[in-house]
């Protein structure tokens, strides 16, 4: 399958004055055509540093960003023709415009002849299932449909390839899933690849055809959505125990469960677990290895896909995280 | 073309729906007029009778908003647009986005200059303020004394891509520029304050008649020179606080 985006080497660093902070860590991926592919990672990943390097909103100081074979870090142009974002946090649009006046002035901005847009503006509107708000002000629209507004303004600049930034942020159960059947007909529908960022990997696994999971700037994987299913239903348990473990015990435990890493006084474990198995199970193993648990917190959702990811990578001696995992 | 058509659309929308704040700020316009006015009156005792002192007001004062005009039209635009959040979506959806706040300073003042002479025509009449209207020979001085003062506030909208506050340093230059018209006259003054000799020349203009053919001619190349230099310096240093905003990450505000 042909490629929509090509990411390489991608190097970002902030530099506030007083020290350097590495945002993207030489990041490479290929996203496929007529994807939907998930951006995931926690907050301060690095996931919308990256969109703004793609839609020239930042500079990147390393690396490349390729559409077909132009690198549109360095031609504007191809860039305009190709990208388009629906940017974080509603705020995006001129409030006191309409719907139909934002979708004109941004069409007009990227040079295109607006009086052309006028049907396909309608139906883009129609078919968002929000016909009646053309003409209304976007200052009177609930945040859900100005999410969509944003949408509509992306889908009138007739690009390829749609960013959507954290685009489940504030929206309720039913608006996600709303927005979950909107993307997936948007890929069928406007032929275009839409890359989403996310920090909700359940949402992600739902809708994307790919993903692509980075954590503090740095890609842990990038592949089909399938080859994470088992790191989405891996949890993460940190253990501390009331006394250090002896060696026996911890050799009993890695025979039953995987230990990610624990301390150097082996009293904190941290432990990888599949949700579908039943906790009780975990409990009982502990309970028959004579470990006086004292505490077990539950790691994110995500930070466990990751260290699963890494520690699945680490076993395989795998240095490079674009290989399956 | 596109772009002033997008600047225009964009301009006129903002008219329409902020109607009420369009029309209140006409009527500002001519209540500081007719209070500038009155004041001097005041002072000469007699309201019809001014001479070219009174016109010599006049001219600053429309000199001074068309100054505005152009100052807040980039400066502010880029500020505001920052702290809404549509600064972003403008720059990503554009590939000159320089070229694209000139435009709009362009038809702002196009705009206000249709404006501000309707409303100045019809004042002098009221008060007898005899003025010279020479449209082509205004205009023609008048957009490129501007040029300096879009320069000034390329470099304002500038900076305010990269800090965070700036209304306070925005609105005293605004009043620094008023300032600099008043300064005594010098090879210094005409070329290193912006708008400054297109501003004597409007008055010659206005008040003495003289077209632009009769101008003085050492007093426009300094007027070109001014106006060139500043805008030059405007647009190179808006585009290096642009490129490092982008390496920053500063365009947004939140």
């Amino acid at each position: 399958m042909s490629v929509a985006l090509r990411v390489n080497d991608l190097y970002k660093v902030y530099n506030n004055g007083k020290k350097n902070v590495t945002a993207l860590n030489n990041i490479s991926f290929e996203i496929p055509q007529k994807s939907i592919c998930g951006l995931l990672g926690s907050n301060g990943a690095g996931k919308t540093t990256l969109i703004k390097c793609t839609v020239g909103l930042l500079e990147p100081t390393g690396g490349n960003i390729f559409v077909g074979e132009t690198d549109i870090t360095q031609n504007a142009t191809e860039r305009l023709k190709h990208v388009s974002a629906v940017l974080e946090g509603g705020r995006n649009l001129f409030w006191y415009m309409t719907v139909k006046e934002n979708m004109r002035y941004f069409s007009l901005l990227r040079g295109q002849n607006a009086g052309d847009n006028k049907t396909y503006n309608r139906d883009i509107l129609e078919y968002l299932g929000i016909g009646d708000i053309y003409n209304r002000r976007v200052q009177f629209l609930s945040f859900g449909m100005r999410q969509r507004a944003s949408i509509a303004v992306a889908l009138a600049c007739r690009s390829d390839v749609i960013f959507m930034d954290e685009p489940t942020t504030g929206l309720d159960i039913s608006y996600q899933e709303e927005l979950a059947q909107l993307i997936l007909k948007l890929r069928d529908v406007y032929d275009c690849t839409v890359i989403l960022s996310s920090h909700d990997m359940h949402f992600v696994n739902g809708v994307c055809s790919d993903c692509v999971l980075i954590n503090k700037g740095e890609l842990v994987h990038s592949g089909k959505i399938n080859e994470f299913k088992n790191a989405f239903e891996i949890d993460n348990y940190i253990i501390s125990c009331r006394e250090p473990l002896a060696d026996k015990q911890l050799f009993f435990l890695e025979n039953h469960i995987i230990i990610r890493q624990y301390d150097d006084e082996k009293q904190n474990l941290e432990v990888l677990w599949n949700h579908t198995d039943n906790l009780y199970k975990l409990a009982s193993i502990l309970h028959e290895c004579g470990i006086d648990v004292s505490r077990v917190d539950k790691m994110s959702g995500l930070a466990s896909a990751v260290s699963s990811i890494t520690k699945r990578q680490v076993e395989k001696g795998e240095t490079d995280p674009s290989v399956s995992v | 073309m596109k772009l002033i058509l997008a600047c225009l659309y964009k301009e006129l929308i903002y008219k329409k729906r902020y109607l009420v704040n369009t029309v209140i700020t006409m009527i500002l316009f001519c209540v500081i007029f007719i209070i500038l006015i009155g004041g001097y009156s005041a002072i000469s005792g007699s309201p019809f009778q001014f001479g070219e002192s009174a016109a010599g007001l006049v001219v600053s004062y429309y000199a001074w908003t068309m100054m505005l005009s152009v100052y807040t039209s980039t400066g502010y635009i880029v500020y505001q647009n920052k702290q809404h959040g549509t600064l972003e979506n403008i720059i990503s959806n554009t590939r000159h986005f320089t070229l694209l706040l000139i435009c709009e300073s362009i038809v702002s003042s196009a705009i206000y200059f249709v404006f501000s002479w309707l409303i100045i025509g019809a004042l002098t009449l009221i008060y007898g303020i005899k003025l010279h209207f020479m449209v082509f020979s205004v205009f023609t001085i008048l957009m490129t004394g501007l040029l300096s003062v879009l320069g000034l506030s390329l470099i304002v909208a500038g900076a305010a891509m990269l800090f965070r506050r700036m209304d306070g340093i925005m609105s005293i230059l605004q009043f620094a520029l008023l300032g600099g018209l008043f300064l005594p006259e010098s090879a210094v003054t005409y070329l290193g304050i912006p708008f400054y000799s297109a501003n004597k020349m409007l008055m010659s203009i206005f008040i003495d008649g003289t077209s632009l053919l009769h101008l003085d001619l050492d007093n426009c190349i300094m007027l070109v020179c001014n106006s060139l230099v500043f805008l030059a310096a405007g647009i190179l240093i808006f585009q290096l606080c642009l490129k490092g905003a982008k390496r920053r990450g500063t365009l947004s505000f939140y």
